[in-house]
C-alpha cells in the first residue's frame, strides 16, 4: 500500500511517500528554517506564505523522488494538528483536493502520533510501549498497549517543558531558541543552586513546570536587585538538573507500572543532551529510543506512516470537511 | 473606567475571571499584562473554564494563539514573541472574530488592537498576593462597573 | 482565456466563500455563502457539491479562475492552494483575478468600489467604472485609510462588499484576468509585507 503523507504544522513543508508504513520511497522537506532565523524564531504568517509558494513544487518533487504518480498513491495522511493554524491549513486543503481529483482515501494524523510512528519506520514498535512527548508546545506520557490506541496517562498542568526553557533563556538573556543555548551552557556550569522538582513525588504522571519558572525567575530578580553576580551558567545547570530529574522520574515510574517494552522519547527537547544523558543512564532495562536526526525535525515520512496505521487500525477514513486545529487531543486519536 | 482590586489568593483570582466571564460576548477583546509568573495564563484557565470550556488550557506561546472551540469560542493568544517579531496578521481574523479573544502580553502588539478592549494588568505583591487594575471604556464598562458586586 | 471551456472559479478572500462552475463563459452554478473562519472546512465539499450537481468530475474541469486577494490572509491561502494543485494536477490553464475586481463585476453601477475591511480604519479597495458588461480600472487595487480614500472620490458609485459576483464579466473586460505562466510560482496578493519583515528592514536600515 502506497501512503502519501502531507506536513505543514510549522516551518516545514512536507511530502513523503511510504510503503507499507514503512519503506520510505520519497521524504520531500521544503525547511524554512533559513527564513525564520533572522527573526529568532518561526513567525506564523512568514510560515504560511511559504508554504502557500512552496506546496505544488513539494508535492511535484516527491513524486519525482519516488518515481510514482498520484495514480499510484492508496491513501492521504495530512496533520490535522497540532500546529499552526493558518499552516496547517494550506497542507490540509492541498490533501483534501488530491484526495478528490484521484479519488484517493484520506486521513487527517495527530503530528505527535506521527512523532510516535517515525520509530516505527527503524524499528517495530513493541507493545506496551511508553512514549515521552518534549517540545515547545508539548510535555506528556502517552502508553500504547496496541497500534494506535493512545492512552495519555499524564501531561503538564502548565508550561510545556519547551516553553519553560525558552522562558528562562530569556530572563537569562539568552538567544532564541532558549533550549539548545540552556543545555549548551548547563553542560559548563555547576548545579550551585537548589531548584525545586515541581510534582516529582505526586502519585500521578502530571508535570508542572510554572511553579519552577517563577522560583528561577525570581531568585534571579532577587540577585539582581541585591546586586549579586549572576552565574549563567550554574542557572542553566541548576534548572536543567531539575527539570530533567522530574522528566526522567515519572518516565521511570510510569516504566514500572506499567511494565513497558520500550521506551520512545520524542519532540524537540528529545535534542537535549542533559535529558538524553540522564534518561539514558536511568532507564536501562528496555531499550530507550531517541529519534535519529532525520526524522527528529517535522517530515511528512512520520505523517504516512502514523496514517498507515490508522488507516490499517482503525478502519479510518475522513472527509472533505477535514479542518485544521491548533490543539488537539492525542487520546481522541485513536478513538 | 479604571479599578484596582487586591486579590489575595487563587480563589479569589477564579472569582474574578468567573465575574468577567458573565459579561462575555462574541467579538471582545481582553488584554493581560503582568510579568512572568504573575498569573496571566492561571486567569485565562479560570475565565476559560468559566466560559464552559472542559479542556486544560495551555499556555500558547509557542504556537501564538490556541483556538478553543466552544459556544461562545476562546482565542487564546501570546504576544510574548511577538515583541521582537511585530504583530502577525493572522490574529486580525480571531482578534476581530466571533469569539472571545484573551490576549496575554498584550502591550507588545497594542498599536494593532482595537481601541475599545478589556485590559487587566496583574502585579505581584509577595506570595500569592495580586494586585489587578482592571481598564475598559464602552462595552466593558459593565463589567468593571458591577465589580465586587 | 477560452470562453468554450469548463471553467471552475475560486475565491477564499473575504468573508464570503464564492465558488462558481461555466461552461463556455456563461455560470451554470454557483456558491456564495457567508462565512468567517470556516472557508477550510467547506471549500473542497463545496467545490465537489457544485460537481456533482454538474455531472463534472475535477479532472473534466480545463479552466480556473483564482481570486488572489487582496483580503484575509488566511482565506485567500486556502483558495490559492488549491487552485495551484489544480493546475499543478491536471496541467490545465490557471487565471488570477484580483478579488476586487472579481466583486466589483457584482453591480450594475457605472463606478464601483469593491471594498474589504482591512481592520484599523484601513480597507482593500479599487475604483472601477464600468460600460455595457465591461470593467476597467480607474484606481488599482490598495490598502488604504477609509476616509482618506472615500474624500477623493466626488461621484456617485456603488460600494460592493457582500454581493454575488457576476465572473461572466470578466471576459469581457481587458487586463482583469492573467494567465498564470509558472504554477508553481503563484501566490496570494498580500499588498502588505509581514510586520516582521518590516521591522527586520528597519532593524537593518539603522
Amino acid at each position: 500500500m502506497l501512503v502519501m503523507g502531507v506536513e505543514s504544522s510549522c516551518d516545514e513543508t512536507a511530502v513523503s511517500i511510504l510503503r507499507d508504513g514503512k519503506d520510505v520511497l520519497a521524504n520531500t522537506v521544503l525547511s524554512q528554517i533559513d527564513i525564520h532565523k533572522a527573526y529568532g524564531g518561526v513567525v506564523p504568517e512568514i510560515a504560511s506564505r511559504e508554504h502557500v509558494k512552496g506546496v505544488t513544487m513539494v508535492f511535484d518533487t516527491a513524486l519525482k523522488e519516488g518515481g510514482v504518480s498520484f495514480e499510484d498513491i492508496d491513501l492521504i495522511a495530512v496533520t490535522e494538528g497540532p500546529g499552526l493554524i493558518g499552516s496547517l491549513l494550506i497542507g490540509i486543503n492541498a490533501a483534501k483536493i488530491v484526495s478528490l481529483n484521484y479519488d484517493i482515501p484520506l486521513v487527517g494524523v495527530h503530528h505527535i502520533a506521527g512523532h510516535i510512528y517515525a520509530n516505527n519506520i527503524e524499528h517495530d514498535l513493541e507493545f506496551p510501549l511508553l512514549a515521552l512527548i518534549v517540545s515547545g508546545g508539548h510535555t506528556e506520557l502517552v502508553l500504547m498497549r496496541e497500534h494506535y490506541r493512545f492512552e495519555k496517562i499524564g501531561e503538564t498542568q502548565d508550561d510545556a517543558v519547551g516553553e519553560a526553557y525558552d522562558k528562562i533563556a530569556r530572563v537569562l538573556g539568552l538567544s532564541y531558541p532558549g533550549g539548545p543555548e540552556v543545555d549548551k551552557r548547563s553542560r559548563e556550569g555547576e548545579e550551585l543552586y537548589e531548584f525545586p522538582r515541581p510534582m516529582i513525588d505526586t502519585d500521578d504522571y502530571d508535570f508542572s513546570f510554572s511553579g519552577l519558572k517563577s522560583h528561577v525567575i525570581n531568585l534571579h530578580h532577587n540577585m539582581l536587585q541585591r546586586g549579586e553576580t549572576i552565574n549563567v551558567n550554574a542557572f542553566c545547570r541548576s534548572f536543567q538538573e531539575a527539570v530533567t530529574d522530574v522528566l526522567v522520574e515519572k518516565t521511570k515510574k510510569a516504566i514500572d507500572a506499567y511494565s513497558v517494552k520500550g521506551l520512545i522519547v520524542a519532540g524537540g527537547v528529545a535534542a537535549n543532551s542533559g535529558l538524553r544523558k540522564k534518561m539514558k543512564a536511568n532507564v536501562t532495562d528496555i531499550p530507550v529510543y531517541f529519534p535519529s536526526l532525520r526524522f527528529c525535525t517535522d517530515n511528512a515520512a512520520m505523517i504516512a506512516a502514523a496514517g498507515y496505521f490508522k488507516h490499517q487500525t482503525l478502519k479510518h477514513t475522513d472527509h472533505y470537511d477535514l479542518n485544521g486545529h491548533s490543539r488537539l487531543d492525542l487520546a481522541k486519536e485513536g478513538l | 473606567m479604571k479599578k484596582t482590586i487586591i486579590i489575595n489568593n487563587l480563589d479569589e483570582m477564579d472569582a474574578l475571571a468567573n465575574h468577567i466571564a458573565l459579561f462575555l460576548r462574541p467579538g471582545q477583546v481582553i488584554g493581560l499584562s503582568g510579568d512572568l509568573g504573575s498569573g496571566k495564563t492561571t486567569f485565562t484557565k479560570f475565565l476559560g473554564r468559566h466560559m464552559g470550556i472542559a479542556d486544560t488550557i495551555h499556555s500558547p506561546t509557542f504556537n501564538i494563539i490556541q483556538v478553543y472551540e466552544n459556544p461562545l469560542p476562546l482565542y487564546h493568544i501570546d504576544a510574548y514573541r511577538l515583541e521582537d517579531i511585530g504583530y502577525d496578521y493572522e490574529l486580525d481574523d480571531f482578534i476581530f472574530g466571533d469569539g472571545v479573544a484573551v490576549i496575554e502580553w498584550y502591550p507588545f502588539i497594542e498599536t494593532m488592537l482595537p481601541e475599545d478592549m478589556l485590559t487587566l494588568d496583574i502585579q505581584l505583591e509577595g506570595g500569592t498576593k495580586r494586585r489587578v487594575t482592571i481598564e475598559g471604556s464602552g462595552q466593558y464598562e459593565e463589567i468593571i462597573e458591577n465589580l465586587g458586586h | 482565456m477560452r470562453k468554450s471551456s469548463k471553467t471552475l472559479v475560486i475565491d477564499t478572500a473575504t468573508d464570503y466563500l464564492y465558488l462558481a462552475y461555466l461552461e463556455d463563459g456563461i455560470v451554470k452554478d454557483d456558491v456564495h455563502e457567508p462565512g468567517k473562519n470556516d472557508h477550510s472546512v467547506k471549500v473542497v465539499p463545496k467545490i465537489k457539491v457544485i460537481l456533482d450537481k454538474n455531472k463534472c468530475a475535477l479532472t473534466d474541469i480545463n479552466q480556473v479562475i483564482i481570486g488572489i486577494g487582496p483580503g484575509s490572509y488566511t482565506g485567500v491561502r486556502i483558495g490559492v492552494s488549491i487552485a495551484k494543485m489544480i493546475g499543478y494536477m491536471n496541467d490545465v490553464d490557471v487565471y488570477r483575478v484580483s478579488t476586487l475586481a472579481l466583486m466589483a463585476t457584482a453591480s450594475k453601477a457605472e463606478y464601483i468600489v469593491p471594498f474589504i475591511d482591512a481592520r484599523r480604519g484601513n480597507a482593500y479597495m479599487a475604483l472601477y467604472k464600468q460600460s455595457g458588461d465591461t470593467l476597467s480600472v480607474i484606481k488599482e487595487d490598495r490598502i488604504e485609510n477609509i476616509d482618506a480614500f472615500f474624500s477623493r472620490i466626488t461621484f456617485m458609485y456603488d460600494k460592493v462588499m457582500t454581493q454575488k459576483p457576476n465572473p461572466e464579466k470578466l471576459f469581457n473586460s481587458e487586463g482583469l484576468l492573467t494567465k498564470v505562466d509558472d504554477i508553481h510560482a503563484l501566490a496570494p496578493n498580500y499588498m502588505q509585507i509581514t510586520e516582521a519583515e518590516r521591522n527586520l528592514r528597519k532593524k537593518h536600515a539603522n
